[in-house]
């Protein structure tokens, strides 16, 4: 799954541990979101949108051959 | 998840403290252990050893702050383990051939009661932990579980045709799963890009 997380984050001018500690969850865990290597659960996909003021569609989108 | 009470501790700083606690407790009891009592100086040699290990792992670890969870299950394992350790040198001093049966059970079962302990705060710590730290635990734990498992199999296998004689083997399930987990735990935290052990 491909995510918008760090290009939004940039625009806010947030670091990873702020992100981090408006989703309760650890900066390292941003990080791997960040960087594809995680894909969040559905409740923490909520989360962020809710964060960002932005629907998950807007955030998350599926791989190319997904 | 529980969030930093004390940003100004980084996990790096706090394992450099727990190691240079271990490596200096070590010597001073591997050099009163060779004058007094030998156990107390392979005590020593082994704490000795875990803080030279922390030590060498400090570059691994993140400069994160340290999380209450994490310091909350370092608080209640470390005096735990010491508690093993208590129990282990009484089961070894104490003659348990002479013991009555209720007095060799107590003093068998001695060592349990801490690992209780340490088992309770590893749950304890999964529950606090975000969902991906609770991933990489489940992920580390099958490991565990499967290494541990198929290795039991195996040599109980090899046990009945008598090729293999263990004597307690049991006893080295506990150690060697604690074992496998740390590295299962290094290997899962590594696959998704997390630094140090939390």
């Amino acid at each position: 799954m491909n995510n918008q997380l760090r290009e939004l984050r940039a625009a806010r001018d947030w670091s990873q541990a702020r992100l981090a500690e408006a989703l309760d969850v650890s900066r390292q865990t941003v990080n791997a979101i960040e960087t594809g290597k995680y894909d969040p659960s559905l409740p923490l996909a909520f989360k962020i949108g809710q964060v960002f003021g932005l629907p998950i569609e807007s955030i998350f989108s599926p791989d190319a051959e997904g | 998840m529980v969030k930093s009470a004390n940003p100004s501790v980084s996990m790096r700083r706090y394992m450099l403290r727990i190691a240079l606690w271990s490596l200096g407790i070590g010597v001073v009891l591997a050099l009163a252990g060779w004058w007094m009592w030998r156990p107390v100086f392979y005590l020593g040699c082994v704490m000795g050893l875990l803080g030279v290990g922390w030590l060498a792992g400090l570059p691994m670890q993140s400069r994160d702050p340290v999380t209450p969870a994490f310091r909350h299950y370092i608080r209640t394992v470390l005096p735990a383990m010491g508690g093993y350790v208590l129990a282990v040198l009484v089961f070894d001093v104490v003659k348990v051939s002479l013991l009555p049966p209720w007095a060799r059970v107590l003093v068998a079962l001695l060592p349990v009661l801490p690992m209780v302990w340490v088992v309770f705060a590893m749950w304890r710590y999964t529950v606090q932990i975000d969902e991906l730290e609770r991933r990489v635990q489940l992920e580390a734990v099958f490991l565990t579980c499967g290494v541990v498992g198929l290795l039991a199999f195996a040599v109980g296998m090899l046990e009945m045709t008598r090729i293999v004689t263990l004597r307690a083997g049991l006893f080295y399930v506990l150690p060697l799963m604690f074992l496998v987990y740390g590295i299962a735990n290094w290997w899962c935290r590594r696959k998704y890009g997390l630094k140090g052990c939390q």
